[in-house]
């Protein structure tokens, strides 16, 4: 099951041969170990999930440390502190539902390697990793692999470690995984929190600029409302583009059929939810269709016709809610939605259906 | 019969500093460091070549930051080269390169001579002669070639920050599990070598290493763990931290592959664990 993971992701034989040794190598010594941990799946199988450290941990107060007084005090302050446990961050709950996913996995499939892998990717400096460390343990989470560069950009290190989703708080990195073909998403957390289900792992999707392409999106922007719906309709059979998180989606798919084939479905412990701006009269069919075409199923598919998500997802619940517009991110947040922003399409150049002013280059 | 002879009509004082007893001693393969292949005079550039000068840079930088800091001292070993003694010591002459002595050496009986000099860490790019010279009881490390090259409008071969990767399964990973783990006696032997000249070299590079600050430091320190996961990673960044060892980067991999990684990575020198051959890195060939 390596499709998986990204085309570029396959390998040459030198690499392969090299790729088997240190697995061998690693699970002989994991094994001697005779720990109840579980063990790390094999990458090229697994749907591997980097999270950053501000993601996974609130880490809020000691980033004003950083922004204000430098690295040097920063990184002090976190070794100094280094046995006391960092609170949970937005990306937390997410994390916490995937390692819910993997025990079912393993009951049903113990010799397996088609599992969620959990990477800690950031450019934190290694020094800071022995307090990430102490606190993953704290919560006992299963994050056996790290990548700290120290002050690099990670972007470079994702496909590494064949990574398939990457979550971040910092918008320019996520921007680069795009760009590089990788699911990424900028996530915000709220300060009001829904209760969430320890049971089940529900992920939402926004449809265009996250699981399509932006294309009809641009339309809307560009020609109005009218001529979007009409042009939904003439093309209603023709497949949408890809978009960034298509993959990812594909990849929940892959793990839901295994529940299925075990005569799970009605007691699958992940849900996905399609959650539209479109309607479904004028312009679902379409996206269902090229749903269709891909081979993917989608659990629900939400229809708002323009109305606020926020409501909607108060509902849902979901570990994570993925969407290419800030408006709607911010809504989702107002009603206690962990929301995760794709930069992607011409939906950057808009707020609230205005162009904004292109902002001065940063540094 | 193993030769040795002083670089001839070395002005600089700098090159007298180096002679000082707290002078880290690497040994570094003619191979690495020029073209052999080619007979010109000068001898052309290797691929670890802009690794000298960066050593060099170190070393200045070091000198300034602080006059009791170690610095390195290089010996170059030619192995089967004895006919281009002369070509290859005025090549270094010629580029600048501040070797403070030469040893010429058969494939045969390289390891002995090494261990007749009182080299603290042998580096090599070919993993066959890092390991022979582990399993002799001679500190090695492998050196390896950039694949990164210098932007347009670089000043040529500036090499910084110089990387340096330490293993953190020779630092963390606890012997007794190796052998439970199914790994030979040999291996066992290679890992115990490789961990015993890495913790001497690590601590030197711990005192280099404190002299600059955490960022834009033209020294840089990256620990990998290929076997261990989260545990093994810890303990390593604690063990190192005792030894005064600040590290920069920190990756566990956890059996995933390290190819890639090391491609990332790019380290300048990478001391290997010893479990078994590296020869499988063709980000590295």
């Amino acid at each position: 099951m390596s499709e998986i993971k990204p085309d570029d992701a396959v390998a040459d034989g030198a690499q392969d041969a090299g790729e088997e040794k240190d697995w061998v190598a690693a699970k002989a010594f994991f094994d001697s170990l005779k720990t109840k941990k579980p063990r790390p799946p094999k990458p090229r199988y697994a749907v591997t999930i980097a999270v950053s450290s501000r993601t996974l941990f609130n880490l809020s107060e000691e980033r004003k440390l950083y922004e204000e007084e430098g690295l040097e005090k920063y990184v002090a302050y976190q070794v100094e502190h280094e046995s006391e446990p960092l609170k949970p961050g937005a990306a937390f709950p997410f994390v916490k539902a995937l390692m819910t996913v993997n025990s079912r996995l393993r009951e049903l499939y113990p010799d397996s390697e088609e599992l969620f892998d959990i990477v800690l990717m950031t450019n934190n400096h290694a020094q800071v990793g022995v307090r990430l460390i102490n606190s993953i343990n704290h919560y006992d989470l299963t994050i056996e692999r790290f990548c700290m560069t120290g002050g690099q950009s990670p972007i470079g290190y994702l496909k590494a470690y064949m990574t398939n989703l990457y979550l971040s708080k910092d918008s320019e990195k996520v921007q680069e995984a795009i760009e590089e073909g990788i699911a990424a998403a900028t996530m915000f957390s709220s300060d009001v929190e829904n209760q969430l289900s320890d049971t089940q792992l529900r992920v939402a999707f926004d449809g265009d600029a996250v699981l399509f392409s932006d294309e009809s999106e641009i339309i809307v922007k560009k020609h109005g409302l009218d001529t979007f719906f009409e042009h939904e309709k003439e093309f209603e059979n023709k497949p949408l583009a890809q978009g960034p998180l298509k993959c990812f989606l594909e990849a929940l798919g892959k793990l839901q059929r295994k529940f299925y084939a075990k005569n799970q479905r009605m007691n699958c412990p992940i849900r996905t939810f399609l959650v539209t701006a479109r309607s479904a009269a004028s312009s679902g069919a379409r996206v269902l269709k090229t749903l269709r075409s891909w081979g993917l199923e989608i659990d629900e598919a939400l229809f708002l016709a323009g109305a606020p998500k926020g409501p909607l997802l108060q509902k849902i619940r979901p570990h994570i809610f993925f969407d290419d517009q800030m408006f709607h991110i911010e809504g989702a947040q107002e009603l206690g939605t962990i929301a995760a922003h794709v930069p992607y399409g011409i939906g950057q150049k808009y707020h609230k259906g205005k162009l904004i002013e292109q902002p001065r280059s940063k540094k | 019969m193993p030769s040795f002879s002083l670089a001839h009509n070395v002005k600089n004082t700098f090159f007298l500093l180096q002679m000082r007893s707290n002078a880290f001693e690497i040994a570094v393969s003619c191979h690495a460091v020029f073209d052999t292949n080619l007979r010109t005079d000068p001898l052309s550039k290797g691929v670890a070549f802009s690794f000298i000068k960066a050593i060099q840079d170190i070393n200045e930088k070091l000198a300034v930051k602080n006059p009791k800091s170690p610095l390195f001292n290089v010996i170059l070993v030619a192995k089967d080269l004895q006919e281009h003694q002369s070509t290859i010591v005025s090549s270094t002459q010629h580029y600048g390169l501040q070797i403070s002595r030469f040893c010429f050496c058969n494939n045969e009986n390289f390891t002995q001579s090494l261990q007749s000099t009182s080299v603290k860490l042998f580096l090599s790019m070919q993993t066959d002669d890092v390991c022979r010279a582990l399993q002799e009881g001679v500190p090695a490390a492998l050196l390896c070639p950039q694949t990164r090259f210098p932007a347009e409008g670089d000043k040529e071969e500036v090499v910084s920050p110089l990387k340096v990767l330490l293993s953190g399964d020779a630092i963390g990973l606890p012997e007794e599990r190796l052998s439970e783990a199914g790994f030979s006696q040999l291996e066992l032997q290679t890992f115990r070598a490789a961990k015993a000249s890495m913790t001497e070299f690590a601590l030197v590079i711990a005192e280099m290493r404190r002299c600059f600050d955490r960022e834009d430091s033209p020294l840089r320190v990256a620990l990998m763990t290929v076997l261990g996961s989260r545990d093994e990673m810890a303990s390593a960044l604690l063990t190192a931290r005792d030894w005064g060892l600040e590290v920069d980067e920190a990756y566990c991999l956890a059996g995933a592959s390290r190819g890639p990684l090391l491609n990332c990575i790019q380290p300048h020198i990478l001391c290997y664990d010893g479990l078994y051959n590296v020869t499988e890195i063709p980000a590295l060939s």
